[in-house]
């Protein structure tokens, strides 16, 4: 076999192919196309083990950028529709037809949520959904971390005296539990202590006991109905390693990973889309940070010693009751939405349920409800929710209540929603991890809490508005091109030289004229997500503020449309 | 030259090594591919001047349990191009002469109650002079012909063998 034939492309000579695959699994005729911009290894994961791939797939190298010619086709050269699903981010898989016509979108990354690491990869999925093309998140939700042990874990590892060292070590990893309760009690050791709890001896509110034996039900005795992951053994938990100490722990889901789960709870019910927790296992705790791979694959030797995910089968179910292990649902889901069967229950309530991975009523934490804007000014980066009279007073703080259609912007919305940081460094590209955030943001904070299958993320239909704020410090003050000037280059490089128009009119023309990869990712998702752009410099002296409308609140004004070459080009 | 290096990638060597090294008796601990994320992260020491440090994500991290006198901890590097191999080289004797990077990696690979069954007392391993430690090192780049060459104490004082694979050898 010396060719592949492919619908969209015609006869590839098999050796433009690059694959691992052995002969039997790649088709001379694919019906399906794994377009990768990750690595070639998780292509052939997915092809190996998906039931609707597994013999009917090639994986295909996607160029990364549009500049890229190292893949298996030049960005212009993709099929038109899966351009879309590349332009705002690029995701790590896509799976197409041979025609090109895209079934499926996949990330897959062993970085916990933690900060924007995960959220900064929303971008893709938000293409996926706004498209009503299936996606799937494979990351780990709760993880081991290794790290340097601060001073307070320093010093309880070395304690001389052995009770004390244990209950010092149990009281750092165990919450709730302090040092002198468990000397107090001579608990010395987890059992010690879940005894204690049973037997009503710990001094503790009823709160603080119901906290405690949750933790012990998920880490100490695993007997929740979701499979949580083992705590460090005390022996385990610290170390010296040459001149530092590491500790070893549990790095529980926080706040970042709750806005993902409910990101994808709340457009699940627009298209398919799902987060799978990537199996983790106390066995490569300090190998892996737990993180489970494929190492010899006795059955798929072509996937063997690459780094991926283990198979389906052979890792604890997530939910118990269910039974059925991540990375199967997973490989259900993609085959199920390949195979145009109807939607699938993927149980990913699980990870929803309270006070299982995230504790109930943690999406009050993911903003500060302000009363006084002076808080907001206060704090150099953050999350903020404010209403409507707070925002018309902080526009007049900011003094942009002049800037053309700001009142009727104030008038628009009941609440707003601020999401604020700072970059003191003026080569800082404010890129990732800002597009994923925005696009979490959009979906999060501003849509209606039940998406209608009806409507579109494209019709940017919002309940309440977002505004991008950036405080410039430092040397980032005088010479960041963020905002002003990073649209002045673009502008000009696509229109020439236009002296009479300002920044605004040159944001509206490159909205309405140019595809969203021609416009550099340092500004491509603020333009799509924010209503409202807002740079402070803050200079020696004063504070220059410049304020400008995004593509949502353009197009409620009517000064741009829907049919704009930006919001066109990131659709199918 | 009987290589044409526009059907074959870093990630053939890579493979090929694991393979190879998995074949004399090593367990393969770690896989960094190519353009990929790798789980085996070893922080560097700070240096002056360094505003954020940096990290070691070697290719492939193996532990060789072939040797009846105990276990040695391999460290690999992959090129495609044998040329490029130097800036590896560079790299590893940065790395064996930063003795907490050395025992990070140790750390990592080391033997616990529910862990491998394969890998070292960290309690030994932290008493051990360095360059008694268990550890060695391997370059592995593709070339005309297959070669195993072994230079004695190349890396600070450590053992390397590079590996050159034909062409042909990376299918397989």
């Amino acid at each position: 076999m010396s060719s592949f034939y492919i619908d969209f492309l015609g006869e590839v000579e098999r050796n433009r192919v690059q694959t691992f695959l052995p002969d039997e699994l790649t088709p001379q005729i694919p019906s399906f196309l794994v377009w990768f911009t990750g690595t070639l290894g998780q292509a052939e994961w997915l092809i190996s083990h998906s039931k609707m791939l597994r013999g009917r797939s090639i994986p295909l190298s996607c160029p990364k950028t549009i500049d890229d010619k190292n893949a298996f086709l030049e960005w212009r050269d993709l099929p038109e529709k899966i351009k879309p699903l590349m332009r705002l981010e690029q995701p790590d898989l896509i799976v197409s037809d041979s025609s090109g016509n895209p079934l499926f979108s996949i990330e897959i990354t062993e970085q916990q949520p933690i900060g924007l690491n995960a959220q900064q990869r929303m971008g893709r999925f938000w293409s996926a959904v706004a498209n009503g093309i299936p996606s799937a998140y494979l990351l780990p939700i709760e993880s081991y971390q290794l790290e340097r042990a601060n001073a307070g874990v320093v010093k309880a590892a070395n304690e001389v005296d052995t009770k004390m060292r244990q209950a010092s070590l149990l009281a750092s990893q165990i919450p709730i539990v302090t040092k002198n309760m468990l000397i107090e009690k001579n608990i010395d050791s987890v059992e010690v202590l879940n005894s204690a709890l049973e037997k009503g001896l710990l001094p503790l509110a009823q709160s603080e006991e119901l906290e405690l034996t949750s933790y012990l039900k998920k880490h100490i005795l695993s007997t929740s109905d979701f499979f949580h992951i083992k705590e460090v053994s005390v022996e385990e938990f610290v170390h010296k390693v040459g001149n530092n100490y590491q500790k070893a722990y549990i790095r529980r889901a926080g706040i970042p990973g709750s806005m993902l789960i409910k990101w994808f709870e709340k457009c699940n019910k627009l298209t398919s889309t799902a987060a799978f927790q990537l199996p983790i296992a106390y066995k490569h705790l300090f190998r892996a940070n737990g993180r489970v791979h494929t190492l010899n694959d006795e059955s798929n030797p072509h996937l063997s010693f690459r780094n991926l995910p283990p198979g389906p089968g052979v890792s604890p179910a997530l939910d118990k009751k269910r039974g059925k292990d991540e990375i199967s649902q997973f490989f259900e889901m993609l085959d199920n939405e390949i195979g145009n069967k109807a939607h699938l229950d993927l149980g990913r309530s699980a990870l929803t349920e309270p006070n299982e991975f995230f504790p109930d009523g943690i999406e009050s934490t993911w903003q500060k409800r302000v009363t006084d804007h002076a808080e907001i000014f206060e704090l150099s980066s953050g999350d903020f929710r404010i209403e409507r009279k707070l925002f018309s007073d902080l526009v007049i703080s900011l003094g942009i209540e002049n800037l053309p259609g700001i009142q009727s912007f104030v008038q628009s919305y009941k609440e707003f929603n601020l999401y604020k940081i700072y970059c003191s460094a003026p080569q800082r590209a404010l890129s990732d991890p800002y597009t994923g955030a925005l696009a979490l943001r959009d979906v999060l904070f501003t849509r209606p809490n039940n998406l209608d299958k009806r409507g579109s993320l494209f019709t940017f239909d919002r309940n309440s508005a977002l505004i991008f704020w950036v405080d410039m410090r430092g040397e980032a003050a005088k010479k960041h091109s963020f905002l002003e000037d990073k649209v002045s280059g673009i502008h000009k490089k696509h229109f020439g030289l236009k002296s009479n128009y300002d920044t605004q009119t040159k944001i509206i023309e490159i909205i309405e004229k140019l595809s969203a990869e021609q416009i550099p990712k340092d500004l491509r998702a603020h333009l799509l997500f924010s209503d409202l752009i807002l740079v402070r410099r803050i200079l020696p002296g004063k504070i220059l503020t410049q304020s400008y409308f995004g593509l949502p609140q353009l197009l409620k004004m009517g000064h741009l449309n829907e049919k704009c070459t930006f919001l066109e080009s990131l659709r199918i | 030259m009987n290589i044409d290096y526009a059907f074959i990638t870093e990630e053939h060597v890579t493979r090929k090594l694991a393979f190879t090294l998995a074949s004399y008796g090593h367990e393969i601990v770690a896989v960094h591919p190519p353009d990929g994320q790798g789980p085996f992260v070893i922080p560097k020491s700070k240096k002056e001047k360094d505003i954020e440090r940096s990290s070691y994500h070697p290719d492939i991290v193996s532990i060789d349990k072939s040797n009846s006198s105990g276990n040695t901890m391999f460290i690999s590097e992959c090129k495609l191009r044998e040329e490029d191999l130097n800036s590896d080289i560079r790299k590893l004797r940065e790395f064996a002469s930063d003795i907490d990077s050395i025992l990070y990696a140790f750390f990592r690979c080391q033997l616990f109650e529910g862990g491998p069954l394969i890998g070292f007392d960290f309690d030994a391993i932290s008493k051990t002079p360095q360059r008694q430690l268990p550890l060695k090192f391997v370059l592995a780049a593709a070339g005309d012909k297959d070669e195993k060459i072994l230079m004695k104490s190349e890396i600070n004082g450590f053992d390397c063998i590079k590996y050159i694979f034909a062409q042909n050898s990376l299918f397989f």
